[in-house]
């Protein structure tokens, strides 16, 4: 007997498990990578034999043992119950995904935009979390993160609408199956626009500025502590982990050129997200922070002029039987 | 949908099986100093409340006034399907628009002495 596909998609990837695995995967990653560029080791003595790659389980379980402190001064409920929302609302755009051919876990033909909307409702929810904890640095930081989300969602739009007139369609499957040449070669000035965005939608450097930690402890999640921490903070990983499903399907020819082996297809995929997602790690070793006024200029100009230049180019394309 | 119902639930299942989890085997010490408001150190003083940052309140109503636009280019896009002229001709009005909307304004928003 062999499951359906959804139930594999939900269940494997890019459902739950790969969901736990790429936060295990790029937290380890993003501290080696930060290490070498820094001339530090990072990680190493749990698990030497395979550099220090079990160091977040490690974490993970060091965490599980530390107290859950439910502060007085906050709704108990509430302060609980807004990270599991949180998280789970980071998690919701990689339904409409496609991963592999037949490999979705909810098939619309409007799903990556019904997974763009999505994606930009989670601040929402981090408001909301921010709010259940009742703190001067949660309040700043959740102000700095509705501030950030005006700077970059009109070029996400703009960016995803670029592409959506050159494939003609928000299909998860027939968006790929139409790249023939892939999206960031055919707009690349959408794919940037786009990458920017994603880099400030999950807040890498230099766009660390709801969380920074010099300046407002740990902004929105500066009241949790043990399993909350994990699940409150460990969520922009899982919203990075959507953005990068998306960009390698809008604009890495998803899993081009495999189009009929699932496994093979799979992989491909795996390997064009960790394309996406180790420059994205590695801003942090890179960039300094900017202020959240020069992030909503940046946004609000060359960004939104490079978005807008974008969908030109995408009509030009068009127009001129390109694609 | 199953899948998606299956992708739910098991997610859930796995984030509270955590908390659940985490709270079951941490110790559970009480204490006035480790429950209160986190204030770097000091004990809590005033109120969490504070007066809206109002200086950047400019880019608010901007993406408020932008964002209805570049939805409704997008749900338009996704209905036609295809390119003809007058698709083409409405989302270069609708972003000329938005252009000298934002051209306008943006170094009226961007000065937050204005604002502040």
């Amino acid at each position: 007997m062999t499951l359906p596909s959804e139930i594999i998609a939900s269940l494997i990837f890019p459902g739950v498990l790969a969901i736990f695995g790429f936060l295990v995967v790029a937290i380890w990653a993003e501290r080696k990578l930060v290490a070498r560029v820094q001339w530090r080791y990072g990680p190493l003595y749990v698990s030497k034999q395979i550099g220090g790659f079990l160091q977040p389980i490690s974490d993970l379980v060091k965490l599980l043992f530390s107290q859950l402190v439910l502060p007085r001064h906050t709704n108990r409920l509430l302060f609980a119950a807004t990270p599991i929302a949180l998280f789970i609302a980071e998690a919701l755009p990689v339904a409409f995904i496609a991963a592999a051919p037949g490999l979705v876990i909810f098939y619309n033909p409007y799903g990556l935009a019904i997974a763009i909307v999505l994606w930009l409702l989670v601040v929402v929810f981090l408001v909301g979390m921010a709010w259940a904890e009742a703190d001067k640095f949660t309040y700043i930081g959740a102000v700095r993160e509705v501030l950030l989300s005006a700077a970059y969602e009109i070029p996400l739009l703009l960016a995803f609408l670029a592409m959506l007139i050159l494939y003609g369609t928000a299909d998860p499957f027939e968006v790929v199956e139409r790249q023939t040449v892939w999206g960031a070669l055919l707009n690349p000035l959408a794919f940037i626009a786009f990458f920017i965005a994603l880099a400030m939608s999950t807040t890498r450097f230099p766009y660390e500025i709801p969380e920074a930690e010099p300046e407002v402890v740990l902004g929105p999640y500066t009241e949790y502590s043990s399993t909350l921490f994990i699940l409150s903070f460990g969520g922009t990983y899982v919203k990075l982990y959507a953005g990068v499903l998306l960009g390698s399907v809008l604009f890495l020819g998803g899993w081009q050129p495999f189009l009929d082996n699932v496994a093979l297809a799979a992989a491909v995929v795996v390997l064009k997200m960790a394309v996406l997602t180790f420059p994205l790690l590695l801003l942090r070793a890179i960039y300094p922070r900017y202020r959240i006024d020069q992030a909503l200029k940046i946004g609000w100009g060359k960004l939104l002029a490079l978005s807008i230049a974008a969908v030109a180019l995408s009509i030009v394309l068009k127009a001129a039987g390109v694609v | 949908m199953i899948g998606f119902v299956i992708f739910v639930v098991i997610l859930t299942a796995a984030v509270v099986g955590l908390v659940v989890l985490g709270y079951l085997l941490a110790p559970k010490a009480r204490g006035e100093i480790r429950e209160r408001r986190f204030e770097a150190g000091n004990p809590p003083f005033g109120e969490v409340k504070r007066r809206l940052v109002m200086q950047y309140v400019g880019y608010i109503y901007l993406v408020t006034a932008v964002e209805a636009v570049v939805g409704l280019l997008i749900v338009g896009w996704l209905w036609l399907g295809v390119l003809n002229i007058e698709g083409v001709l409405a989302v270069a009005a609708a972003l000329a628009i938005v252009a000298a909307y934002v051209a306008k304004y943006i170094k009226k928003i961007s000065d937050i002495s204005l604002w502040s």
